[in-house]
């Protein structure tokens, strides 16, 4: 899976968790520039990206993205290639 | 030495002035100097305490961060943490403990073994706790655990560690500064800036504003009505509850716009606090906006790691972690079931608030914005006022004696002294206006930062003289220190 398709399906996962239609991610989105995305629906978010892909993230990596393009490393690192 | 006082007018002069003669190389000592007087001016012995603490966690941070086996890394870590926190235990909560053991132990007793006789509690101690004890170990355990999560490299220069520590604007009640924001600030080169000056004197004005003329104006009448409860009629009761919700804000975030100014006027950036919490619309984002230096804490180190180990349980993972989270930080704000109850129920608001989000943001488009703000905000300052009432209150039998008059309790407003009412609610009128124009109408006009220079330095002088001859000087010390 290319990093696009990733993008894709985070967006899909992002509108559906936080109720809304107006999420457009780019690799540089932060938690900042998405209303919504808190410390309380983080979790939810990660548990939903984790179900998606089937892979599970350690606690260390839940804690270390800064934007959404570092997320998207991080799932692809976890795919089967 | 509290920061209304001449002499840390006078202590504040002297350790800016010479800071800036200094060259750079020395500055840091005479920070590090300059806190550690603060320091003494408490209980000088205490500075022991502290002097531990700053040795075992630069040590142990060297470890962490220098060690290739991580099970000696964890070791040095569980040490150093754990001292931190047996420290802040033993000195806040010690009495809370043997005093709950033996009332328990009296209970059993007396209940099983139908024993008339009591023991008492031969453990208490009677000591104050040091000086920002909270403040500073909160401070090392977050450097400790940023150290361990690999996501900062340990200090390796133990006068540098300890001047962060020991950074006098914040000593008594934070900001809950980072580390690896306020160390590489220590280091680099600051020149004297005009900018710094200015920024960090206009803070220090409107924080010394909230504090003289409007925290300790309101706190006249809130100490008149709400520890005598019992002898006011509801409508006093919250016409006290009301001035104490804006009583803590002006007061705390006074004593916070003066520490960050501080801090400004000697070249630093630390942590804000506060970032309008009263204009919030729920409950939820007046935590992002209260108290932010220990808020971001409790969520980075606390909240965090519980909500995601426990992720497995969906939903209930948030319940579990805002729960957790917001009993402990009550119970951090000391030893009482009061503070627990206060927590308890951020914690439970913040849950209903998770699981409707979606049914309320429906509601939220079908009523137009501006009706959709004030309720919010009317919510908010409501369910935080009610929450305060536990806050304040000594036990729990005072907040619900409060809670019911407030309700049954007829009778005219206590007035003795209309004078007091009067300045309370200019004050509450002029902040509240401050904060909407700042929040709502930044662009639109500014006198604080009016180009003009005539306007500009009309406006300090005005609240200067408002401080003078309306301000409060013998309203004591901040809220926060006791904590």
């Amino acid at each position: 899976m290319d990093g696009n398709e990733i993008l894709k399906q985070l967006n899909e996962i992002f509108n559906e968790e936080l109720d809304t239609d107006d999420i457009k991610l780019n690799n540089r989105t932060t938690a900042n520039d998405v209303d919504g995305w808190d410390s309380l629906s983080h979790i939810q978010l990660v548990v939903a990206i984790e179900k998606r892909f089937k892979i599970r993230f350690t606690a260390k990596e839940i804690q270390s993205w800064n934007n959404i393009g570092e997320l998207i490393d991080c799932i692809n690192n976890k795919l089967p290639v | 030495m509290i920061f209304t006082s001449i002499f840390f007018a006078l202590f504040f002069l002297i350790v800016a002035v010479f800071y800036y003669a200094l060259p750079h190389k020395f500055r840091w000592l005479w920070i590090l100097a300059s806190g550690i007087f603060f320091y003494l001016q408490s209980k000088p012995t205490y500075l022991l305490i502290v002097t531990f603490i700053i040795l075992i966690t630069w040590y142990a941070g060297l470890q962490i961060g220098n060690t290739t086996s991580s099970k000696k890394g964890w070791r040095f870590y569980f040490l150093a943490i754990i001292a931190n926190i047996g420290i802040l235990v033993f000195f806040k909560y010690t009495n809370f403990f043997t005093s709950s053991a033996v009332d328990f132990i009296n209970f059993i007793r007396q209940k099983i073994f139908s024993s008339t006789e009591t023991i008492t509690n031969s453990l208490l101690i009677n000591v104050i706790a040091p000086l920002g004890i909270s403040y500073i170990t909160f401070q090392a355990i977050g450097y400790l655990i940023e150290i361990k999560r690999g996501n900062h490299a340990a200090e390796k220069n133990l006068g540098h560690f300890a001047t962060f520590l020991l950074f006098f604007p914040k000593i008594t009640a934070g900001p809950v500064e980072r580390a690896h924001n306020f160390l590489p600030q220590l280091k680099k080169v600051k020149p004297f800036e005009y900018n710094n000056i200015s920024c960090g004197l206009k803070q220090i004005l409107w924080g010394l504003f909230k504090k003289l003329v409007i925290a300790d104006r309101l706190f006249i009448y809130v100490s008149a009505v709400l520890p005598n409860a019992e002898h006011h009629s509801g409508i006093s009761l919250i016409i006290a509850v009301v001035f104490y919700v804006f009583q803590m804000y002006a007061d705390f975030s006074g004593y916070s716009d003066m520490a960050i100014g501080f801090a400004k006027v000697l070249g630093f950036d630390v942590m804000s606090n506060f970032n309008r919490p009263l204009l919030a619309k729920s409950v939820t984002e007046f935590w992002r906006k209260w108290h932010i230096s220990l808020s971001t804490w409790f969520a980075d180190y606390f909240y965090t790691p519980i909500a995601i180990a426990k992720r497995d349980w969906g939903m209930w993972s948030v319940v579990y972690a805002s729960f957790t989270t917001f009993i402990v930080l009550g119970f951090w704000h000391g030893a009482y079931w009061t503070f627990i109850v206060f927590g308890g129920l951020q914690g439970f608001i913040l849950t209903i608030e998770f699981f409707t989000r979606k049914a309320r943001k429906n509601i939220r488009k079908k009523i137009p914005a501006f009706l959709n703000g004030l309720i919010g905000i009317t919510f908010t300052f409501s369910y935080f006022a009610f929450s305060l009432i536990f806050f304040r209150a000594n036990y729990l039998t005072d907040a619900f004696t409060i809670i019911k008059r407030i309700f049954t309790a007829n009778g005219p407003i206590y007035m003795e002294n209309p004078s007091i009412i009067v300045f309370s609610l200019l004050g509450i009128s002029f902040l509240t206006l401050v904060e909407v124009k700042r929040e709502y109408f930044n662009n639109l006009f500014t006198l604080y930062d009016n180009k003009n220079w005539l306007i500009r330095n009309c406006y300090y002088c005005l609240l200067l003289i408002i401080i003078l001859t309306a301000g409060v000087f013998d309203g004591g010390e901040f809220i926060y220190f006791q904590f």
